[in-house]
């Protein structure tokens, strides 16, 4: 009963609408990154016209390179999408090796149209490796929208705990409330109800986003495509859609905004202030270190540090760490014992915030 | 009976209550001392907002500390300033705090609706109290405080901000519910206890002054309230050899109530609590006050 009020109480604030309209303002940028979109697009439309494709002999052959042939040739018979042959190939072209391994190459199958050659000429001849991964690109554009969703989040949870609660320090709310009979256990509540609206927020945030996203872009069917031919080695344990793995991402993300929602709101203090505003920045920094590399900002060797990495056992993680020397433990242990201590401090301010004595 | 044993309340090296002991039964109890003499820390005390340096709070011989909840539910606080939310309407706010005192909902709304008609604000009970005057707003802290019809009833400045009708009609309120509960009423605004209390409390130095009745404390003064009637250029002058506690001007005449041993010819008036609080307090926030 007494969350229904605290939500309420959030819910009337005006500064909740106002802010949702400025962040949707600002991803609808995100949203429209006309490079991708129109890689997207293209993608979206050889998949509905053409299927799924399956590599033949009579390909194989068609291609002239005889490295590339052989390269090719290794793949007879295994399911692949036309683009991603391309993209294969023009990697291998490249840098003169191929990166996938046997459970990958289960993955692909038979090519059985003639459209692919066709495609593959057109891609090399052009030498857009991006302008071939759809699929890659989709969940980029996701993805970034995602995180993008999740920071704001942080940001709402944060200005909406200081306002709340700097309004009740003022206000001396406090009085009224701990002078009767439950209202020492109100923090939790105020807790809980902190998370519920951020998640909501965000939840909020991300759909009008997505509608927005797929009104501008098309390309439903990419959603089902396996998300593994693009990111081989991401999830090894995990053999999901780029639609799945979006999905999981998002979920991620929203634990991520539980969980910082709640320490936000452990770190207040009395007066909401100062020292709520500087632990949060932290705060955030350590959780949304996934978003801020997405913007380029982090190397990828700090990302090893982030819950998704250790959930998802990021590549580029293990392999900056592996080069740098630095993870004598190994990612996972090193990840595991930073987290572990996140929780640590953050159990100590929970516990201060829920226990102290009142005023 | 609430009782308090040997209270002393220290902020670091101040002391705000000295080894405070005092018993409170059923009725009204004028807390009256000046601003910053620690009124409001005494009534947070009691309303387990804040804690003694030593000493003990007790209840019906319980120490409140140990009854924790139990004590709560039986008290009804209102701050000197108390919280809101704006956006909330009246009947929104009441309810709220209902489900803090964990009072059931039907039984809350009910009970909301009684007092919000016992302060007079039934007819803008949807209204948000952002649109609220300074009185109603008070008047519903009132209720607010009376919503688990509490068996001790603590009430800091209450008044502050209603007109001269509103606080007439509070004290009636009051007069009506002081009859089986412990009503302490901590304001320094004399004339709000002066016609309800059964008894009045001043604080000097942090101790207890007095807990007497309004003749008694008024009997202090007995024979020592005069008022002069003198040209009104004199008044100056008077003054300042003599402890004025009022001025009135007729025209060229004015009449000067003072407070002397002597009055030195001038005609005794009967003293009210309002010269006693003058004269006790009469050069200090509280700290210096003298005795009579």
């Amino acid at each position: 009963m007494l969350i229904l009020y605290e939500l309420k109480k959030q819910l009337e604030q005006p500064f909740a609408y106002i802010f949702l309209a400025i962040c949707f303002a600002v991803n609808i940028f995100l949203c429209n990154n006309s490079y991708s979109n129109s890689a997207i697009k293209s993608q979206s439309k050889l998949v509905s016209e053409t299927g799924t494709f399956y590599m033949t002999e009579e390909i194989a052959q068609s291609i002239e390179d005889a490295k590339m042939r052989s390269i090719a040739q290794q793949y007879v018979g295994k399911e692949i999408s036309p683009e991603d042959a391309a993209a294969i190939l023009l990697d291998c072209s490249r840098f003169g090796s191929y990166r996938f391994d046997e459970e990958f190459s289960e993955h692909i199958a038979e090519i059985s149209s003639e459209q692919l050659a066709k495609r593959l000429a057109e891609i090399a001849e052009k030498d857009e490796l991006s302008a071939v991964n759809g699929g890659a690109e989709l969940f980029g554009v996701l993805s970034s929208i995602v995180w993008a969703v999740a920071i704001e989040s942080a940001i709402f949870a944060l200005l909406m705990t200081a306002k709340i609660l700097g309004h009740e320090a003022v206000s001396q709310t406090a009085s009224v409330v701990l002078s009767t009979r439950t209202g020492r256990r109100i923090n939790l509540v105020k807790a809980a109800a902190s998370v519920i609206i951020s998640i909501a927020f965000q939840s909020v945030n991300f759909l009008l986003c997505c509608t927005l996203f797929f009104a501008l872009c098309p390309c439903f069917n990419l959603l089902s495509a396996p998300f593994a031919l693009d990111y081989p080695t991401v999830i090894p344990w995990l053999d999901t859609t780029v639609g799945g793995y979006f999905m999981l991402n998002f979920l991620m993300s929203l634990l991520l905004t539980a969980i910082f929602s709640l320490m936000s709101f452990c770190c207040s203090g009395k007066n909401g202030g100062i020292r709520q505003f500087f632990l949060s920045i932290i705060l955030a920094f350590i959780l949304y270190i996934p978003a801020f590399f997405k913007l380029g900002f982090i190397s990828p060797f700090i990302r090893c540090l982030t819950p998704t990495a250790l959930l998802f056992n990021q590549p580029s993680c293990r392999f900056s760490v592996s080069q740098s020397g630095i993870a004598v433990f190994g990612t996972d242990i090193f990840a595991i014992i930073f987290w572990t201590a996140v929780c640590v401090v953050g159990s100590v301010f929970a516990y201060k915030k829920f226990k102290k004595s009142p005023l | 009976m609430l009782s308090v044993k040997n209270v002393t309340m220290k902020y670091g090296n101040h002391t705000v209550l000295d080894n405070l002991s005092i018993d409170f039964e059923n009725g009204v109890y004028g807390l009256l001392a000046p601003n910053g003499a620690g009124k409001t820390t005494f009534m947070k005390l009691l309303a387990t907002l804040h804690f003694a340096s030593s000493g003990k709070v007790m209840w019906n011989g319980e120490s409140i500390a140990a009854l924790d909840e139990k004590y709560r539910d039986i008290i009804g606080y209102l701050p000197q300033q108390f919280g809101y939310y704006k956006n909330y309407t009246a009947e929104d706010y009441l309810l709220y705090l209902s489900a803090l005192k964990g009072i059931p909902r039907a039984t809350a709304k009910q009970r909301v609706s009684e007092l919000l008609s016992l302060v007079a604000l039934s007819d803008v009970k949807s209204k948000k109290m952002k649109k609220f005057s300074g009185g109603m707003v008070q008047r519903v802290g009132i209720a607010s405080a009376l919503l688990n019809n509490p068996k001790v009833l603590l009430l800091d400045e209450p008044t502050a901000g209603l007109d001269p009708k509103e606080r007439v009609r509070f004290r009636n309120i009051l007069a009506g519910l002081s009859k089986d509960r412990v009503v302490i009423l901590s304001t320094h605004i004399v004339s709000d206890v002066e016609s309800i209390a059964n008894r009045i409390v001043m604080l000097q130095n942090g101790k207890i002054y007095c807990n007497e009745t309004v003749g008694e404390v008024c009997g202090r003064l007995d024979g020592k309230v005069f008022e002069a009637e003198m040209p009104a250029a004199e008044t100056s002058a008077f003054s300042r050899n003599h402890f004025v506690v009022s001025e009135r001007f007729e025209g060229n005449s004015a009449f000067v109530r003072f407070i002397a041993d002597e009055g030195d010819g001038c005609a005794p008036k009967s003293a009210g609590l309002e010269d006693v609080f003058l004269y006790l307090y009469r050069d200090s926030e509280g700290e210096n006050a003298d005795t009579l």
